[in-house]
C-alpha cells in the first residue's frame, strides 16, 4: 500500500508543487546527512555535527509529515529520538548506528525517486526494526556519559527552528552552527586585489611572489588565485588575485601591489556579508581586450568556473561555502524542462540570426557605393552632356524624342536618390544585425549559464561509495577532492553520476593494492582517489586519479587475448598505450574473479559509450607502481557545438572542432598505398587516409554522383584538403572538397531513420537554411578500419 | 621652486657597464647617483653613509653577495628599499630576497625601457614596503 497520500485540505496541483519542493530540499539535505556522518565517523562526540545531524533528521520529519509522507515521518521520528540521546551524551554513536543511518538514507532516497516517478513507497520495516533497536539499546545502554552543561545549553537553540510545518526551516537553521570559517575569522577589512602582469614577463612568479609578499606586509593573505605554491608550475601567469584582510588604504593596498611589470592593478573592498565569497576569477589567461569580442566572450565563458587551484584551496574554498553559502544565495528552483525549452528557443534564435546575418552578407555588395549607384549618374549625367549638345538646331521630331531622353534620364535620377537612401537604410540594418547579434550571443551565453550547477554536490556523493567499498573490500582510501565549484550542464551533471562512481569503483577494486603490498612498495597504508574538475576553453576536464599499483600491461594482453579481443602475436605488437585501451573494448574485464564492486555488467565500453553519448571522451593513462588516471573531457553544453563545416560533393559536412586536429594539403605524392589502403605522410607521421565513400554508402543512394564521383587515384593526383580526425586516440585524414570555416551549431539529434548510420553525430541547419549532418569522428574513425592504431596492429598481424 | 627634490639613489653592481646603465637609466627618470658599489660590502658601508632613497642591488657579486648585502642593509633599516638586479636563473636567491622584503627586482637581461618604467615608477611610489 502506498503512503503517497497527501493531506485532503490541498488542492492536487499545489501539493505537486510542495512535493517538488521537498524532493529538491530533501535531496539536498541526505547529501548534508552523508556529509556530515562521514565527519562523525571520525569524530563520533562532535557536538556540532551531531546538532547538524539532528537538524537534518529533524527538517526531512517535519516536511515529510506536512505531506503525508507516513512511512517517512515514522522512520525520521524514531531516528530523531535516537538522536536526541546521542546529541545529549546519553550514548555515543558507534559504528553499527552510523550503518543503520546510512541504510535509512538510502531508503530516503529511494522513497525520493519512487515519489519522482509517481510510483508507491516501499514500507520500511525491516529497517525501521533496526532503528527502534538502537532505541531499545540506547535505553539498556551502558553508564549514561553526563553531558556537559555548555553542551547541552548550546545544543537547544539550534535545533528549535526547524519546527513541522516549516518545510524549509533547514536553511534558515543552519546559522548558529560553530565559528564562521577559519578564513574569514579576520576581523580586518577584506580587499579583493586584482592584479595583471605583463604579458611574457620573465619569471612572472617571482614577481607574484613579490607582489603577494608586499600586500602580506600590510595585512593576511586571505585567499590568492592562483594559489601561492603553484606560480611556479602556472604558465602564462599573468593574472593575480589576492583576498586580503588590512587596516590600510585603497591607496596603499594599489600602491603595494603596484610593482614593476605590472600593467594594471585594482583593490576593492569585500563587503563583510559576502566574506566567504570565493574567488573564481581566470589565473592564466591573457588578459582581455575590451575591443576583442572573442576575447571578451572566451573570458566570460571561462569566468563561472575556471578553477586552477590545488587541492588546499580547493577544500579551503569548498569548506567556506559549505558553511555560509546557502544562506547567502537567491535562488528560484526552475523545472530543467524549461531551461531546455528556453535553451532550444535560443540556439533557434542563434540559427536565425546566423541566417540574417548571411543574407546581408549576401547583399552587401549591391548596395557598395563604388558599384551600381556610381555607374548610373556617370551614365546620367553624360547622358545629359551627350542631350544638351545635341538639343540645338535639331528638327522639331527630334528635339521631342530628346526632351523624352531627358525625362527619363531625371526618372532614372529620382530613383538613384531612392536607391541611395536604401543603402543608408542598408547600412542601418547592418548595424541592427550586428547589435542582435551580440544580444544574441549574450542572452545565449546567459541561458547557457541559467543550467551551470557545480559538481560539488556531485563529487561529495562519492565519498559516502567510497567508505562502502572500502570497507567491503577492507581497504584504506582517502577521496581527495578539488575544483568542486567547477560547473557543468545539469543534464550532464545527472548523466555523469554512473560513469564516474564506476571510474572509482573500479579505481578501489582493481588500481589500489592490498595494505600488505602498498607498505612492501613503501607507498603509505591509506591510498588516495583523487577526483577533480577542471574547466579549460569550452571544456570542462574530470579526472578520476588512484595512487595504486597502475595498469598491469602484462595481464591486459592475456585477458584480451582469453576474451579472443585480439590474437596473441597481435597483442605483442601493440604499443604500451595500446593495450591500456584494450579496457575499453566490450567485453573485457581485468578482475580475476568479478568482483562484486565493479564487476556489476557495467565495463569500461559502457562508460566510454556513455561518455560519447555526451559528445565527450575519455582516456587513460598509468605508470606502473604509481597509479592511474582517467580523464573525461565534457563539452559546457551539449546543445551547441562549434564545428567545422566542409563541403564534400554531397553537400555540407560538420566535424566538432574538438575533433579536429589539424588540416594540411596532401599533394600526390605525399600519399601511398600500404596494405592496400592509403597512408598519407603528415611530418613523418603515416595516416589512414579516405573519402567519404569510404566511409558511407553514399554513392548508391545517387546515381548522379555516382558518375560524376572520381576515383581516389585521380584525386590523390591533385593537392587535396585533408581533415585530420582525432577521436579516442586515433587520427584519420578525411579528404574535403572545401574548406568553409568554424562555426557554432545547434546540434540535434538525427531522427529514427538515420539513428542507425554509423559514423553520424546528429543534424543542424545552417545559416542558408540547409541541412547539415554532423561526422561522429571516433565512430568514423572506427569505420575506416581503426584509423592509425588499428592499422599498427594489422601491419603487426601480418608480420 | 616647484620642482620636487629628486631622489637619491645608489648603485650596486659589480659590472662596471651594468653599472652606467642602470645610472644613465635612473638620471633620465629623475633620479641623482649617490653612490655607486661593486660588491656588497661596499654597498653595506655606503649604504650606512649615504642613506639613499632607494638602492638598486645585484645579486650575484664578489665578497658579499646582493642577498647578504640585503640582509644586512634590511636588517639595520626595515624601510630600506631595494631593488634586486637577478639573472634568470637565480629563483631561489630572488626568493630569498623578496622574502627578506626587497621593494622589487628586475630580471636580466633588460632592456632600457623596461628599466625606466621601473625608476620612474618608483619615483612617485612611497609604497609602505
Amino acid at each position: 500500500m502506498s503512503d503517497h497520500n497527501f493531506p485532503g485540505d490541498l488542492p492536487a496541483d499545489e501539493m505537486g508543487d510542495y512535493l517538488r519542493l521537498y524532493l529538491d530540499e530533501t535531496d539536498e539535505q541526505l547529501d548534508g546527512l552523508v556529509e556530515t556522518f562521514l565527519q562523525l565517523e571520525h569524530d563520533p562526540a562532535d557536538a556540532q555535527g551531531l546538532n547538524e545531524a539532528f537538524r537534518l533528521i529533524h527538517s526531512i520529519k517535519g516536511s515529510s509529515a506536512l505531506l503525508g509522507l507516513d512511512r517517512i515521518t515514522s522512520l525520521t521520528h524514531h531516528l530523531e529520538t535516537h538522536f536526541e540521546r546521542l546529541r545529549s551524551g546519553h550514548r555515543q554513536l558507534d559504528t553499527a548506528t552510523i550503518n543503520v543511518v546510512l541504510r535509512c538514507i538510502d531508503f530516503l532516497r529511494e522513497c525520493n525517486q519512487l515519489l519522482r516517478a509517481g510510483e508507491p513507497l516501499h514500507s520500511a520495516g525491516e529497517l525501521l526494526d533496526q532503528v527502534k533497536a538502537l532505541e531499545h539499546e540506547a535505553d539498556r545502554g551502558s553508564t549514561p556519559r553526563q553531558p556537559p552543561a555548555t553542551q547541552r545549553s548550546a545544543t537547544e537553540p539550534a535545533a528549535a527552528p526547524a519546527a513541522p510545518e516549516t518545510a524549509s526551516g533547514a536553511e534558515t537553521a543552519g546559522d548558529d552552527n560553530g565559528p564562521p570559517p577559519a578564513t574569514a575569522d579576520d576581523n580586518r577589512p577584506h580587499w579583493r586585489v586584482g592584479v595583471e602582469l605583463r604579458s611574457g614577463l620573465p619569471m612572472a612568479e617571482m614577481k607574484a611572489e613579490l607582489i603577494v609578499t608586499r600586500l602580506a606586509s600590510l595585512g593576511a593573505i586571505i585567499d590568492c588565485q592562483p594559489p601561492r605554491e603553484t606560480f611556479a608550475e602556472t604558465s602564462r601567469l599573468e593574472m593575480l588575485e589576492v583576498i586580503l584582510a588590512t587596516m590600510a588604504t585603497a591607496a596603499d593596498i594599489e600602491g603595494a601591489a603596484l610593482a614593476d611589470g605590472v600593467t594594471a592593478v585594482f583593490a576593492e573592498p569585500v563587503p563583510s556579508g559576502s566574506r566567504a565569497v570565493t574567488m573564481e576569477t581566470v589565473a592564466a589567461v591573457p588578459a582581455s581586450n575590451s575591443d576583442d569580442v572573442e576575447a571578451e566572450e572566451h573570458a566570460e565563458l571561462l569566468h563561472p568556473t575556471v578553477q586552477t587551484g590545488t587541492t588546499e584551496a580547493a577544500q579551503m574554498r569548498g569548506d567556506s561555502t559549505a558553511a555560509r553559502g546557502p544562506a547567502l544565495v537567491e535562488t528560484v528552483r526552475v523545472d530543467v524542462d524549461r531551461l531546455d525549452v528556453l535553451l532550444n528557443l535560443t540556439g533557434e534564435l542563434v540559427v536565425n540570426r546566423a541566417r540574417l546575418s548571411q543574407l546581408a552578407n549576401d547583399v552587401a555588395p549591391a548596395f557598395q557605393k563604388s558599384g551600381l549607384g556610381t555607374n548610373i549618374t556617370m551614365l546620367i549625367e553624360q547622358t545629359r552632356d551627350l542631350i544638351n549638345q545635341l538639343a540645338t538646331g535639331q528638327s522639331k521630331t527630334t528635339s521631342l524624342e530628346l526632351q523624352e531622353l531627358t525625362d527619363l534620364v531625371n526618372l532614372v535620377d529620382n530613383q538613384l536618390d531612392g536607391w541611395d537612401r536604401n543603402r543608408q537604410t542598408f547600412t542601418e540594418l547592418s548595424a541592427a544585425i550586428d547589435q542582435l547579434t551580440r544580444v544574441s550571443n549574450s542572452l545565449q551565453r546567459g541561458v547557457l549559464n541559467t543550467r551551470m550547477v557545480p559538481v560539488g554536490p556531485l563529487f561529495n556523493r562519492f565519498k559516502r561509495s567510497i567508505r562502502d567499498i572500502t570497507q567491503e573490500l577492507d581497504k584504506r582510501v582517502h577521496l581527495e577532492i578539488a575544483g568542486e565549484k567547477t560547473e557543468l550542464d545539469k543534464r550532464m551533471i545527472d548523466e555523469i553520476g554512473d560513469p564516474l562512481n564506476h571510474l572509482i569503483r573500479n579505481c578501489v577494486d582493481h588500481g589500489i593494492e592490498p595494505a600488505e603490498i602498498r607498505i612492501r612498495h613503501g607507498k603509505p597504508e591509506v591510498a588516495t582517489v583523487t577526483l577533480s574538475a577542471s574547466h579549460r576553453g569550452n571544456n570542462v576536464f574530470i579526472t578520476v586519479a588512484d595512487d595504486g599499483g597502475g595498469i598491469d600491461t602484462q595481464r591486459v594482453k592475456q585477458i584480451a587475448v582469453s576474451r579472443g579481443l585480439l590474437t596473441a602475436e597481435a597483442a605483442e605488437g601493440l604499443t604500451e598505450h595500446d593495450v591500456v585501451e584494450l579496457i575499453f573494448q566490450p567485453g573485457f574485464s581485468t578482475a580475476a574473479k568479478v568482483s562484486d564492486i565493479s564487476g556489476r555488467g557495467v565495463g569500461m565500453d559502457i562508460v566510454r559509450t556513455k561518455i560519447a553519448r555526451l559528445n565527450g571522451t575519455i582516456e587513460v593513462a598509468s605508470t606502473p607502481g604509481q597509479g592511474t588516471t582517467f580523464t573525461i573531457r565534457l563539452p559546457l553544453t551539449l546543445t551547441i557545438t562549434r564545428c567545422m563545416l566542409f563541403r564534400l560533393r554531397y553537400g555540407v559536412l560538420a566535424v566538432p572542432i574538438e575533433n579536429v586536429r589539424e588540416i594540411v594539403s596532401v599533394a600526390g605524392h605525399q600519399s601511398l598505398m600500404a596494405n592496400g589502403r592509403e597512408m598519407c605522410d603528415i611530418r613523418g607521421e603515416f595516416l589512414p587516409l579516405v573519402s567519404i565513400d569510404d566511409l558511407f554508402d553514399y554513392s548508391s543512394l545517387d546515381v548522379h554522383a555516382t558518375a560524376l564521383a572520381a576515383g581516389p587515384s585521380s584525386q590523390a593526383n591533385t593537392e587535396a584538403h585533408v581533415v585530420i580526425l582525432h577521436g579516442n586516440n586515433r587520427s584519420l585524414g578525411l579528404r574535403v572538397d572545401a574548406l568553409l570555416g568554424g562555426q557554432d551549431l545547434v546540434v540535434k539529434s538525427l531522427d529514427e531513420n538515420f539513428s542507425h548510420i554509423r559514423g553520424l553525430g546528429g543534424a543542424s541547419i545552417l545559416g542558408d537554411g540547409s541541412v547539415c549532418l554532423l561526422l561522429d569522428a571516433a565512430t568514423c574513425i572506427e569505420l575506416a578500419g581503426g584509423g592509425q592504431a588499428g592499422i599498427a596492429t594489422e601491419i603487426a598481424t601480418e608480420a | 621652486m616647484h620642482t620636487p627634490p629628486s631622489k637619491r639613489l645608489l648603485v650596486v653592481d659589480d659590472a662596471m657597464i651594468m653599472r652606467a646603465i642602470i645610472k644613465d637609466t635612473a638620471k633620465k627618470a629623475g633620479w641623482e647617483i649617490v653612490g655607486e658599489a661593486t660588491n656588497g660590502a661596499e654597498a653595506v658601508t655606503q649604504f650606512r653613509e649615504l642613506k639613499p632613497d632607494m638602492t638598486t642591488l645585484d645579486i650575484v657579486m664578489p665578497e658579499m653577495d646582493g642577498v647578504e648585502a640585503l640582509r644586512v642593509i634590511r636588517d639595520e633599516d626595515p624601510q630600506a628599499r631595494v631593488v634586486m638586479i637577478s639573472a634568470i636563473d637565480q629563483r631561489a636567491k630572488l626568493n630569498e630576497c623578496i622574502q627578506l622584503g626587497a621593494l622589487d627586482f628586475i630580471v636580466k637581461p633588460f632592456d632600457k625601457q623596461r628599466l625606466l618604467s621601473l625608476f620612474q615608477t618608483y619615483l612617485s611610489s612611497e609604497s609602505p614596503v
